[in-house]
């Protein structure tokens, strides 16, 4: 315990000593976990909107005109028996009709003389199946009874794709900030081990275990880590912040900050990566 | 020390078939020209070197078996004096000496006491609050023979302890290094000053390019 506050006590004691260098390596750690914090944000807002999109998400199938009661239910049990549907449901011409109006809130029956509207289902797909709704898409048109399948398949692929996009760039980009943490604390620690060279060399003289040497080192490394990562963070929330009604506009739905976990999950990482660029680049000054 | 073989490389032999053997409690000199491995005989006793080939050993220990966390516990058993202090700036002469105590996780109050006893040892206990750079060069390796002795090694080392002090204050150092003997201290000092070694009559080892030329043995 004595040893512990000892180490502490110590660790503190030297980052006051080189607080420039620790301010700037806290700062530069920031910046990095600063665009980590951007993309999850991102991340996890589009992951809400692709959420949404999915629980709202309808394909219209317009039935001829001549799909009359019997081939209605035939085509309704047909879609219901395909494995990727959750639930269809059937929209009569005449509903259909006052329902686009009642959205539109135009007087269309004095612009078109007779409904538009042909008979239609409207299919909700299983949420896991939305990335394969071309295919589903063209299994319900070739049904017996079908005119045309809508579901706006090129702005919906778009929208995936990026979603997608945006998760592989936000994994690549969180290797690559972890390990800039990590090498940007490497560097830290080498030169406050560097600046300490002649301290260790002491303590080895009176008989200091490599733990006591290379305890405060150690925690140096992560504590920088760590305060650079909630930094970092603490920006995105920020900008988060000043843009936050912006993105509500933009995107019709409340934006979220990334969640506590995943911050606290990126703030331990900061430590860790504090922990391995120190383990990494002092070993030569703690050999006994 | 039997047929000891010392080496910083292939081609850099320091130490060469040296066998010595130093009693308890002794007081011995280790003399010779620079370069002749008195230096590199202290490293090797106190463990900051390796033994290429021969044995030593330090408590009944042969060395050469430690493992790597026992080279500090013994260290512990060893107090070691050099030419340039070897102070840590930032720490008051009374933190300085507290780092023995610190390393070996005691309570503050107790490693306080031994603190003022090292120091009061050594005639610095009215400087306990200065930093080391503020303390004259006799001062300062003051401090560093109360950091060496502060936990009662049975053993202390001094290398070169006055090569950076004038004749006045080399002279109190010697004094100083004799009381910690007569306390029951083996001493072993490295030095360059024949008088010094001449007027205590002391068993010495001289040592001449790597090699033991008198001195070994108590006898000798």
């Amino acid at each position: 315990m004595n040893r512990l506050l000892i180490a502490i006590r110590r660790t503190l004691l030297d980052l006051r000593r080189q607080a420039g260098t620790t301010i700037i390596t806290i700062s530069t750690v920031a910046v990095v976990f600063w665009l980590l914090g951007l993309l999850g944000l991102i991340a996890v807002n589009l992951e809400r909107l692709a959420n949404a999109l999915e629980e709202n998400f309808r394909l219209s199938v317009f039935l001829r005109d001549d799909c009359l009661e019997q081939c209605r239910q035939r085509v309704i049990a047909q879609a219901q028996a395909l494995e990727e549907i959750q639930a269809v449901e059937f929209v009569g011409r005449e509903q259909a009709w006052s329902r686009y109006r009642a959205q539109s809130g135009l007087e269309l029956e004095r612009l078109l003389e007779e409904n538009p509207f042909p008979d239609m289902l409207e299919v909700k797909p299983q949420r896991a199946k939305l990335e394969n709704l071309q295919d589903l898409a063209q299994r319900l048109g070739t049904l017996e009874g079908v005119e045309e399948v809508v579901y706006g398949q090129s702005w919906l692929m778009k929208f995936f794709r990026l979603k997608q996009l945006v998760g592989w760039l936000g994994l690549v980009l969180a290797g690559v900030v972890l390990l800039a943490s990590a090498v940007i604390i490497a560097n830290t620690a080498r030169l406050l081990a560097l600046a300490r060279r002649e301290e260790i060399e002491i303590l080895k003289l009176v008989g200091a275990s490599r733990l006591f040497v290379s305890g405060p080192l150690y925690l140096q490394g992560m504590l920088m880590g760590l305060a650079g990562a909630a930094a970092g963070l603490g920006l995105s929330w920020l900008v988060f912040l000043l843009a936050e009604p912006w993105l509500a506009a933009l995107a019709e739905l409340q934006p979220v900050f990334i969640g506590s976990m995943l911050a606290e999950l990126l703030v331990g990482c900061g430590g860790l990566m504090g922990l391995l660029g120190t383990a990494f680049s002092v070993q030569r000054y703690l050999r006994i | 020390m039997y047929h000891v073989h010392m080496e910083y490389g292939p081609d850099a032999p320091a130490l060469k078939d040296i066998t010595l053997r130093v009693e308890k409690s002794e007081f011995v000199f280790v003399t010779g020209p620079s370069g002749a491995g008195k230096t590199s005989l202290l490293r090797l006793i106190f463990l900051a070197e390796r033994v290429s080939s021969g044995q030593l050993l330090l408590f009944g220990r042969n060395v050469a078996r430690l493992r790597p966390r026992e080279v500090p516990l013994l260290r512990r058993r060893i107090g070691v004096v050099f030419q340039d202090f070897k102070l840590i700036p930032h720490l008051t002469v009374r933190e300085n000496v507290a780092l023995v105590f610190q390393v070996l996780g005691q309570g503050v109050r107790e490693s306080a006491r031994k603190v003022e006893r090292a120091l009061e040892l050594v005639g610095l206990e009215h400087r306990a609050g200065w930093f080391p750079l503020k303390l004259s060069g006799g001062e300062q390796q003051r401090v560093a023979i109360a950091r060496a002795i502060a936990n009662d090694p049975p053993i202390l080392l001094a290398d070169e302890p006055t090569g950076n002090l004038d004749p006045e204050l080399s002279r109190s150092i010697y004094q100083l290094l004799d009381q910690i003997n007569a306390r029951g201290t083996t001493v072993m000092v490295a030095t360059h000053d024949y008088d010094w070694v001449r007027s205590t009559h002391r068993r010495v080892i001289c040592l001449e390019r790597g090699r033991l030329v008198s001195g070994g043995l108590k006898n000798d």
